[in-house]
């Protein structure tokens, strides 16, 4: 278990401010998870964090073999294990 | 480990009740015990038995409530959201004096108390935004 | 004591998100929580004093905001990045608070039990 926190970034990148305001105060050791629409910022990496992005809500948006390959696709199992291994979770949305 | 989680958005306009239904049932497949699903804001109308889904399309409420039956889960809608949103049981519809109930059994109408005592025992918390 | 830090980043009147997680700040502290909140990003704009909901009709938030003291609430956290980002400083607000920068985020939520947004 870590001190690092997951951030759960649930908006699009261009409507809304969530990722940008989570990449402002995320720390260099968190981790970034893409979900719901905020899928659409795994086609290019958004930062240098560790990133994940939910692979259902990506093919639901047609993005499938278009996302950067250095953001690592998952499930909600996957959702679930990393949620586990970090003490804090914070939903941006 | 425990898991309580705080469901937000619309079950009609955002992801957040069918994200939060998926989550649930990876964490119940993963061996997680899963406390409470308390729904806040625009998500109680998850409890609403007055909705009609189209029948190509998944019921956020009856799917719901077959997993909450299904693994013994709490659900909890936060009372005051519901009640400006008219999602009453029979005890609400009375009180009111309105013209009926639509909760949907398995969910229990009740105060944000119960969120909180859902943060104190679990071990993760997980909000679904709108 | 059990503790939580909510962090408040929603403009108050465009939804109820705001109102909301005020209630379940105060909520968490009728129970006994040791509350804390974050006010960043829109969150900040709830602490803006002077608002004025007589031709609005809705729930004046700086009222409800001016209860967090009597609740223990403490401390009462602002990130200063999201305030002069809009061009508003401490004299703007309606209750005393303690300043905080962005890169405090990780080490504040290790102190805290539970930490939500909203």
């Amino acid at each position: 278990m870590t001190d690092a926190i997951l951030h759960l970034v649930q908006q699009s990148p261009t409507a809304s401010s969530a990722l940008r305001d989570c990449l402002a105060v995320a720390g260099p050791a968190d981790s970034i998870v893409l979900m719901h629409d905020g899928v659409y910022a795994a086609m290019e990496k958004p930062s240098a964090h560790t990133c994940y992005a939910l692979q259902s809500d990506l093919e639901e948006r047609g993005l499938q073999g278009r996302t950067d390959p250095a953001v690592t696709l998952i499930d909600y199992s996957g959702l679930v294990e990393l949620c586990d291994q970090h003490r804090h979770n914070l939903s941006w949305f | 480990m425990k898991y309580s989680l705080l469901v937000l958005g619309s079950p009609q306009s955002t992801p957040a009740v069918r994200s939060a239904l998926r989550f649930a049932e990876a964490a119940v497949a993963s061996g997680h015990e899963l406390f409470r699903v308390f729904f806040f804001h625009d998500a109680v109308t998850t409890g609403n038995g007055y909705t009609v889904t189209p029948q190509d399309q998944e019921s956020l409420p009856q799917a719901w409530q077959t997993f909450g039956q299904a693994h013994n889960v709490d659900m909890v809608l936060c009372i005051s959201s519901a009640l400006r949103r008219g999602v009453v049981n029979t005890r609400e519809s009375d009180r009111y004096k309105l013209q009926g109930a639509n909760a949907l059994e398995g969910f229990d109408l009740s105060g944000l108390g119960q969120w909180v005592e859902a943060m104190l025992v679990s071990d993760r918390i997980v909000t679904f935004g709108g | 004591m059990a503790s939580l830090l909510m962090i408040c980043r929603k403009a108050p009147y465009g939804t109820s998100y705001a109102r909301e997680a005020i209630d379940i700040a105060l909520a968490a502290s009728a129970f006994d929580v040791d509350v804390a909140m974050l006010f960043t990003d829109d969150g900040v704009l709830q602490l803006v004093k002077g608002q004025n909901t007589d031709n609005t009709g809705s729930k004046n938030v700086e009222s409800v905001l001016s209860s967090l003291p009597l609740y223990d609430v403490a401390p009462i956290l602002v990130n200063e990045a999201a305030l002069s980002e809009r061009h508003l400083t401490t004299g703007d607000l309606n209750l005393p608070v303690e300043l905080c920068q962005p890169g405090e985020l990780p080490t504040l939520c290790a102190k805290y039990d539970r930490v939500l947004t909203i």
